[in-house]
């Protein structure tokens, strides 16, 4: 390679590892060695309590501290997240949506007392509520109330963090929801266009400001296994993104306009049958969103290999940097042009989507805009989901490893030892922590800020100065949440299932064989305890349990285990199906079956979720009746089984 | 805790002293019909009549079970007990259903002042399911002061739940207009109470003035509907809205209509039971010999299918 030709390269992407676990000091060890590795920028995990607004010692946070990301509950954990990292330098990607105000203020708060100015930040909060009403499920306050806290963020960051990204719209996780591509693309455009409009009417930044905050909008992007079709709707976005700056915001320079993109490439695609291919699925879906240059991304996270069995551990996150590492350094990649201009076939495929995305965006402005329609929204996403499925079982997409070519060789990789698990003594460890934090600071200050923060949030004034002295005084991340909650009142999402369809010819089987039972049609309750609110499996169980003739109560996410208990009883209902993708399921449902016991409730108990395979016959052996993993695709199969149980069940009583 | 029996009484008994999980129980076989609903049927009549019935009725997304919700709290907050029946449709394909909204429900699960059971039409059209009216006699009969029959509204349904319950409500949405256009006369006739929920939404107004023009045309009877301003998804209107079921109920006692309600609702029960046995029966006497030879019989022309029904009629009478 000539030193001409290395000069003409292109800057490779920011490479980041979504990673962050147990506690914040065993956190700032994984970044001090990830960045030592080459990684060029932090993308921070937050646990579920901390996405959720509650401290550890809270009913709620039960088995889920230090789970799926690091436990964030004041300044202090903060500060050991953080430490020798030079935030000056740093490009934090945090992955905090309802209490991303917060946990920025936090951030903030850190940076002020290491002397790093607030102009000098950079990074990005994801701050995108209607992916969380839609898909992921962390969301507290009604859309109204979280809007308005979007909007102040944007409005602070553009006064006085001006080179961070307030809001990283997500299309990501109405992809794995079951977005088609024209869906991920007008629903994420309709919700950027709803927070601009916001923001814009909202008075708080200057017209002059405008076209700056207009730029400091960023995405985050899903790539699926299609990738020239991944490609062409990335090259979409891109025309939709400049077009809609220019003509509904009036922005004139074309750098604002630029569709800034970070991405995560598909976990939903990974399979826990031959995991060992989930790496050609990583590479080829990092392509999709990287071959094109001017619809490249600009930061991308690979996810690990083994992602669909547990936790990966650092050797595993490591593999999927090397892999972009490879892909940056190594290849001619980043030498060219744009090597599908003047494609007829890109173009032409570009032009369908930016066509059909405009339609189906049109439409969803005329439904009142993303947050209006949120109800609507999600009831197109679980169709399109089902529909997903139904593919998957009938074998039209293929799906290799899982409905074709299912002979394996044994593996030399997986087995119990190739995930991470979480200590359960975290939990104790941060209960104690918290105990000591609240008890050595200065409670006087601590109520006087939070008194400050209800008045903020009641009245007009932006919430970020009172989050900040919050932050100061050292309130905790629950005590934040709680005076929110307290002044916004909390939201339960639509759950779209009461209209999809999507029937099969096996479904219809098992259907006739719930309304042959004489004692009438299967009742089941379907529910998520703890603080997961990944609920598209969970609806996708409860649409095919009604497809399956059953009578489905859906109970939906965050519940407790005395509410499931207290439901199944109520109901009466034959079968209890609990949904749980945390990694928590070891403390989870050993309390659901104890309060289903103290209920008098006898029926049998089905799990599905990311479950190792000890850990499912631990399950079993505590009185699970069935365990579910991501292998088991067959829909069917389960509902036959369900029926199975309720047989059973019926005939001893 | 041991598991009830299945023996109706027995468990209608221990329901009675506050076994909540015998009262499901007695809900299921309610629902499941036959021989042991019948049994409770008898056992219950003489015990009810106490309870008043609540019905909430309006199209799918209206805020039905939201609203529900929101009145719940607003009887618990007096203290006084509730219990909801929510029925949803069963699928006619599949048999299968999404039944009532829990979601919308969850304050009250663990309140145990309040029972929610939810329930699907099973087949039957119209809305309610068969075993509504039995299942509202078992929680009138264990004392359950307060019963609100939440069922999704479309057309004909509305008319059914007026039969089913004391007091009807019927929620609408701002913009209401066109999609009940058709049927907005039938509204009128069944409303005891007209909610407008989702009020701060625009066109609460006119939808407010559409229906009190509509109501000013149809001036049926001696109660004027009131229409109640609601946003349940924020408490909004909960209020009002069980000050106006406390209305209705005081005028139904006044003007003696609710003894007339009930009279009528227990006449159309029976119609129901008696035309449902006749479609079993015609099931049996369709099944039995001679009516396999008088088909074979019509078949071959020996025989017109007006004579083989008289035959057959005859025969099931027998």
């Amino acid at each position: 390679m000539t030193d001409a030709i290395k000069s003409t390269r292109d800057r490779p992407w920011v490479m980041r590892t979504y990673s962050g676990h147990s506690t914040a000091k065993a956190s700032n060890q994984l970044y001090r060695s990830n960045l030592e590795k080459g990684q060029t920028g932090l993308s921070i995990a937050f646990d579920l309590p901390t996405q959720t607004g509650y401290d550890p010692d809270h009913p709620l946070a039960s088995g889920e501290v230090g789970k799926v990301g690091v436990p964030i509950y004041h300044q202090g954990q903060m500060r050991t997240l953080l430490d020798q990292i030079p935030l000056d330098q740093m490009n934090t990607s945090m992955t905090i949506n309802a209490t991303a105000a917060w946990l920025l203020g936090l951030y903030i708060a850190n940076a002020e007392e290491q002397g790093v100015s607030t102009t000098a930040l950079r990074g990005t909060t994801q701050n995108d509520i209607v992916k969380e009403y839609l898909s992921r499920g962390t969301y507290i306050f009604p859309p109204d109330a979280s809007k308005r806290l979007i909007v102040d963020m944007i409005a602070y960051c553009s006064e006085h963090v001006p080179l961070w990204n307030p809001i990283n719209i997500c299309s990501y996780h109405l992809q794995e929801a079951g977005a088609t591509p024209v869906q991920e693309i007008a629903y994420s455009l309709a919700n950027a266009i709803d927070i601009l409009d916001a923001v814009r009417d909202s008075g708080q930044v200057p017209p002059t400001s405008f076209p700056r905050v207009v730029g400091s909008i960023s995405f985050f992007v899903n790539s699926g296994i299609r990738f020239v079709e991944e490609v062409c709707k990335m090259r979409a976005f891109t025309q939709m993104w400049d077009e809609i700056c220019q003509s509904r915001y009036r922005v004139d320079d074309p750098k604002l306009r630029r569709f800034r993109y970070g991405v995560q490439v598909n976990s939903l695609g990974l399979t826990e049958a031959q995991p060992e291919n989930n790496v050609q699925r990583i590479i080829l879906e990092a392509l999709g969103v990287t071959l094109s240059k001017n619809a490249r991304a600009r930061s991308l996270q690979l996810p690990a290999w083994n992602e669909a069995l547990g936790l990966p551990r650092p050797w595993d996150q490591q593999w999927s940097l090397r892999i972009q590492q490879v892909l940056a350094l190594e290849t001619d990649l980043l030498e060219h042009e744009d090597i599908f201009d003047g494609s007829h076939v890109i173009e032409s495929k570009t032009s369908e989507l930016v066509n059909d995305a405009y339609r189906e965006l049109e439409d969803v402005l005329e439904l009142g805009g993303a947050f209006e329609a949120i109800g609507e929204l999600k009831q197109r996403l679980v169709i399109s989901h089902t529909e997903r499925m139904r593919q998957i079982e009938s074998s039209e997409l293929t799906v290799v490893g899982v409905n074709a070519f299912e002979d394996t060789a044994e593996s030399p990789l997986g087995g119990d030892g190739s995930f991470l698990k979480v200590d359960p003594a975290v939990e104790t460890e941060m209960v104690a922590d918290i105990d000591n934090w609240r008890s050595s600071r200065s409670q006087l200050e601590v109520n006087q800020a939070l008194e400050n923060l209800r008045q903020a949030a009641d009245g007009e004034e932006n919430i970020m100065p009172a989050t900040i002295a919050a932050a100061k005084a050292g309130a905790t991340t629950g005590e934040w949440t709680e005076v929110l909650r307290d002044v916004f009142g909390e939201y339960r999402g639509p759950t779209g299932i009461q209209t999809a369809s999507g029937n099969s010819p096996g479904l219809r089987k098992v259907a006739d064989r719930s309304q042959r039972l004489s004692a009438g049609p299967p009742r089941i309750l379907v529910a998520k305890p703890g603080l997961d609110g990944h609920s598209n499996g969970a609806e996708q169980i409860a649409v095919a349990a009604r497809n399956a003739g059953m009578e489905v109560v859906y109970d939906g996410i965050r519940v407790t285990p005395d509410h499931i208990a207290a439901t199944a009883r109520d109901e009466d209902v034959d079968v209890i199906g609990l949904s749980i993708l945390s990694g928590s399921h070891l403390q989870l449902v050993p309390l659901v079956l104890d309060a289903l016991q103290d209920h008098g409730v006898k029926a049998p108990v089905i799990i599905g979720g990311i479950i190792p395979e000890d850990d499912q016959q631990a399950l079993i052996d505590v009185g699970v009746a069935r365990v579910y993993t991501p292998k088991d695709y067959e829909v069917t199969k389960i509902m036959n089984d369900v029926v199975d149980l309720v047989e059973e069940k019926r005939s001893k009583e | 805790m041991n598991r009830p029996s299945t023996d109706p009484v027995a468990l209608f008994e221990e329901a009675l002293g506050g076994h909540r999980f015998a009262l499901a129980r007695l809900m299921s076989l309610v629902e499941r019909g036959g021989e042991e609903a019948r049994q409770l049927g008898a056992y219950t009549f003489a015990k009810s009549g106490h309870a008043f019935t609540v019905g909430i009725t309006g199209a799918p997304g209206s805020g039905k079970s939201s609203l529900t919700s929101a009145l719940a709290a607003v009887v618990r907050s007096k203290e006084e007990r509730l219990s909801v029946l929510a029925i949803d449709p069963s699928s006619p394909f599949t048999g299968g259903a999404i039944l009532g909204d829990r979601v919308r429900m969850q304050d009250h699960v663990t309140d145990e002042g309040i029972y929610i059971r939810s329930m699907a039409t099973r087949g039957h059209l119209g809305g309610l399911s068969l075993a509504t009216p039995q299942a509202i006699r078992v929680l009138d009969a264990l004392g359950w002061p307060w019963i609100v029959i939440e069922t999704v509204g479309v057309g004909q349904v509305e008319v059914e739940i007026a039969g089913a319950a004391d007091t009807t409500v019927v929620v609408v949405n701002p913009g209401w207009g066109d999609a009940v256009q058709a049927n907005k006369a039938g509204l009128m006739e069944v409303a005891d109470i007209f909610v407008i929920n989702k009020s701060d939404r625009k066109g609460a107004d006119d939808t407010r003035r559409d229906i009190q023009q509509m109501l000013e045309l149809s001036s049926l009877g001696n109660w004027e509907p009131p229409i109640i301003m609601t946003i349940a998804t924020d408490d909004v209107g909960a209020d009002q809205l069980w000050e106006s079921v406390l209305e209705h109920r005081s005028h139904l006692l006044e003007s003696g209509d609710l003894a007339e309600r009930r009279a009528q609702r227990i006449q159309a029960e029976l119609e129901e039971i008696v035309s449902r046995s006749l479609d079993q029966l015609i099931g049996i006497v369709m099944e039995r010999p001679e009516a396999l030879e008088l088909k074979s019989k019509m078949k071959s022309g020996e025989i017109d299918p007006y004579d083989a029904a008289k035959r057959l009629i005859d025969l099931a009478i027998d």
